[in-house]
């Protein structure tokens, strides 16, 4: 091929790229305003929600999970904007609702019809909003996350025990740095702010969490996560869950160093409607930049 | 490579565009809330502005060496020593001129006008060099299209130093390769290379492009010759008095425009080498992964400038940039008449590339601290955007060789489609104005797109000036409000300028606060849950959205 045919051929390829990628441009910005939502959409949606919603039974999934302007709208009401929603477990909801900007609510629809009843779809101008069914709610019976004041906190060493007493503003403080304390927080774990139990591991240590007298169902479910901070150390050590009721292993959870909300279920279905003692021990080799949590509860399935 | 002689009329030209430009920025300025680094260079220019108003006081007293001990030079110019001091001395003289003296700006902006200026004087030489080496034509599109690059067009409102190190790295080649054809430019040369030193760091990767420019444009002085005992000796190229002025200038110029360097030369400079050289890393997003330490992806900052620059700019400036490259290598390989024939034609297109892809190259290296940005490598885009224009050049050419009945037409052709070309990027800018680093651009649909992907759309804590009217309005008396990335110096600047309540008290922390402005920055969402926890509620009570993507989000302390 002559250098001439080059030059022609590169050429017509270029003119074509430019006047296509104009005409693209020209487009968008027609078309990114006109889809945008009004305001009064917001408004429309919010008060159809607000009188649905019950925070304790229902839950909105915010759906793309960066759409945040919905927090203006629906006040207080359960919204949740998991980065990946069709990896969430929302099996405790009777009513799922997807609050869905710029049509992206269509995504998710088909995935979590498969776990629960599509009933309806309804738009508020150019925003839409899809209805879910769940027919089997599990019930939660008890909630550790809610009752971490109620625990008993022991950090384990080789030949010293040492008891947690000081509890202040949601945290039972162990002493040591300003990070060594298990507490309440809601941390970013895999891209989503999520209510967890922090417990950050020691290094030659193991951390005891105990709930006495706590009411078992058919499971024992939740997550451990590391923090999206902290998996980017990349000589981070896995961390260590251990689940035991009333002192009989039930669970040995290990975390690794790597980005996500690792779920766990255990069964127990043979200890449902009494009381036990549940205890959760953390432990890690090396504690450099193990920014660990945890979330769990007890549940009857239905 | 042909020069063409400057005229009046491209002076004027050059000039109304610059000054055009100036006059939009000014108009606009009070739209752009304060970023975290004009905040520190806010204070560090007053604080070197009360030094030369002492200096002067003293001037009169008759005792001026009172100025220059070195008790009296730390305490001025002790603060933010870790960037030369040129631009903050100038966003001082500004604010002492405009907002003192003459009363006709508040302060922000008469810190601002030096900033802005830069951007004027950018556009006024890339228009120059383009009419000087090219043609008109090219020189209105290139620079019209470095104009309205909607994240230029923030920046260059702005008093720091991204848009003015820019523009004096552009006038350090253009003066260099003038200085190849006149001793009066290899003077000016060095003059401008040590203001470009004396603006920002970026300028000290100036020398070694040129040096590849020079030594590819004489390569052919090299001889090897056979002495008469023998012994071979080689005669190199003359070395341009470009060069030399620059070796003289610069470090002179560096030096005495910065007294904080004058009690201890050597060691002062040598913190501020090693400041940059370990510098911290700045939290990027990019594809859904917040990067806090290197090594960064090394297609970062090359992608991130395909989504940021219009996309019709950036296809220009793509495309051209590979015909020019593959021009260069089809010269190398197969001497060839139809383009670049001669050396001196072939060098000055490696030039422009050269400075199209070295900035953009050294942020991608894995050994290089996280500087995310794209202002950390706007150097490159006007040479970016003449590439750009040059390939404009080309498909008109081609499309009436094409098709010669529309040469008669050729006039009205450009009359269309240049408006168009800039139109896309005013789109771009009206899209995103005021909130500059949240633009993205046609290719991933917008800031929407930046969104879906977790690119960085919102840094620098400037977002928070849209919620203070809010706040002015809504707050008890004495509240703390928790700024969380807008800076004390910043908000200190709000309460001058008239922005922001002075009763109101700047909160380092959700827990001491009544209200939060929560800027959407991965890597300090931290500070949103904390937020919530410590008010006990999630209602955001107002916000600034681009396509539906939070920007900030103001929050109020569930009363109790």
């Amino acid at each position: 091929m002559t250098l001439q045919r080059v030059l022609k051929i590169s050429n017509m390829i270029s003119l074509f790229i430019f006047i296509g990628v104009l005409i693209y441009s020209f487009g968008w910005y027609i078309y990114s305003p006109l889809s945008r939502p009004d305001l009064k959409d917001y408004e429309n949606i919010a008060s159809h929600l607000k009188q649905r919603i019950d925070n304790d039974r229902d839950v909105i999934i915010l759906q793309p999970f960066w759409a945040e302007r919905a927090r203006e709208y629906i006040g207080d009401l359960n919204l949740l904007n998991p980065r990946y929603p069709l990896e969430e477990d929302f099996t405790q909801y009777e009513n799922i609702y997807v609050f869905s900007v710029f049509g992206y609510g269509e995504k998710i629809k088909d995935g979590l019809s498969k776990n629960f009843k599509f009933i309806e779809k309804k738009d508020f101008g150019k925003l839409s909003l899809y209805y879910f069914k769940n027919e089997r709610p599990q019930k939660i019976i008890y909630n550790f996350y809610k009752n971490i004041k109620d625990a008993k906190i022991r950090v384990l060493k080789s030949n010293e025990i040492k008891e947690c007493r000081d509890f202040n503003n949601d945290r039972w403080r162990c002493g040591g740095p300003e990070w060594q304390y298990i507490g309440r927080e809601i941390l970013d774990i895999d891209g989503t702010g999520r209510e967890c139990i922090w417990a950050h591991p020691l290094t030659n240590a193991i951390i005891e969490i105990n709930f006495e007298n706590v009411i078992l169902g058919d499971y024992i479910s939740g997550f451990t996560g590391l923090t999206d901070e902290a998996t980017r150390y990349v000589q981070g050590s896995p961390v260590f869950m251990s689940v035991r009721i009333d002192d009989k292993e039930v669970l040995y959870h290990t975390n690794p160093n790597k980005i996500g909300a690792h779920r766990f279920t255990i069964n127990t279905k043979d200890l449902s409607n009494s009381p036990h003692k549940v205890t959760f021990r953390i432990s890690t080799h090396l504690d450099g930049v193990r920014h660990f949590c945890f979330y769990a509860d007890t549940r009857l399935a239905q | 490579m042909n020069r063409n002689a400057l005229t009046k009329k491209d002076y004027l030209i050059a000039s109304t565009i610059a000054i055009l430009y100036i006059i939009i920025l000014l108009a606009t300025s009070k739209e752009i809330g304060f970023v975290r680094d004009e905040g520190y260079y806010f204070k560090a220019a007053e604080l070197y502005n009360g030094w030369f108003v002492e200096l002067w006081e003293n001037i009169k007293k008759g005792r001026p060496l009172a100025s220059f001990t070195k008790a009296n030079i730390d305490r001025y110019f002790s603060y933010n020593h870790e960037h030369p001091a040129l631009m903050k001395e100038l966003f001082g003289f500004s604010w002492q001129l405009f907002t003192n003296t003459l009363k006709l700006t508040n302060n922000s902006t008469g810190f601002r006008i030096p900033g802005m200026l830069s951007a004027g004087l950018l556009l006024f030489l890339m228009y120059l060099f383009a009419a000087e080496f090219f043609n008109r034509r090219i020189a209105i599109l290139s620079t019209l299209m470095m104009a309205v690059i909607p994240r230029f067009w923030f920046h260059s409102h702005l008093a720091c130093f991204d848009v003015p190190i820019t523009a004096m790295w552009f006038f350090t080649v253009y003066a260099f390769v003038k200085s190849l054809y006149s001793f009066k430019w290899g003077i000016l040369t060095g003059i401008i290379f040590g203001f470009a030193l004396a603006t920002k760091h970026n300028a000290y990767f100036v020398p070694p492009i040129l040096l590849i420019y020079i030594l590819y444009l004489r390569h052919n002085e090299f001889k090897f010759h056979k002495e008469p005992n023998g012994g071979m000796s080689l005669s190199i190229p003359t070395i341009p008095i470009g060069f030399l002025s620059m070796l003289i200038f610069g470090p002179i110029i560096l030096i005495a425009h910065w007294p904080y360097l004058w009690p201890d030369i050597f060691a002062r400079l040598g913190t501020y080498f090693n400041f940059h050289l370990h510098h911290e890393h700045y939290p990027v997003s990019y594809f859904n992964v917040t990067y806090d330490r290197p090594p960064l992806p090394i297609s970062y900052p090359y992608f991130k400038t395909m989504v940021t620059v219009p996309a019709v700019i950036w296809t220009l400036g793509a495309i051209g940039s590979f015909r020019a490259t593959f021009w260069l290598i089809v010269q190398w390989i197969k001497k060839t008449p139809q383009i670049y024939s001669t050396l001196e034609s072939r060098a000055f297109m490696l030039l422009i590339l050269l400075n199209a892809f070295i900035p953009i190259f050294i942020i991608s290296l894995p050994s290089v601290p996280i500087f995310g940005g794209v202002k950390h490598w706007f150097p490159a885009m006007p040479y970016f955007c003449l590439l750009g224009a040059l390939e404009f050049e080309t498909l008109l050419k081609f499309v009436m060789a094409m098709k010669p009945s529309l040469i008669r037409f050729s006039r009205q052709i450009q009359y269309v489609t240049i408006p168009l070309i800039i139109f896309t990027g005013i789109l771009g800018i009206i899209y995103i104005h005021p909130i500059g680093t949240g633009f993205y651009n046609e290719f991933i649909r917008g800031t929407r797109g930046a969104a879906d992907i977790e690119m960085q759309r919102k840094f620098w804590g400037f977002a928070g000036y849209y919620e203070l009217d809010f706040l002015n309005k809504n707050l008890p008396p004495n509240s703390s409000v928790y700024f969380h990335r807008t800076n004390y110096d910043s908000y200190r600047m709000y309460q001058r300028d008239g922005f922001l309540r002075r009763d109101i008290n700047y909160a380092g922390d959700p827990e001491n606060a009544i209200a939060a402005t929560i800027h959407f920055q991965k890597g300090y969402m931290k500070d949103l849950y904390k937020t919530w926890r410590s008010f006990e509620n999630r209602i955001a009570r107002r916000g600034v959205y681009i396509d539906e993507a939070p920007m900030v989000q103001t929050y109020i302390r569930t009363k109790k």
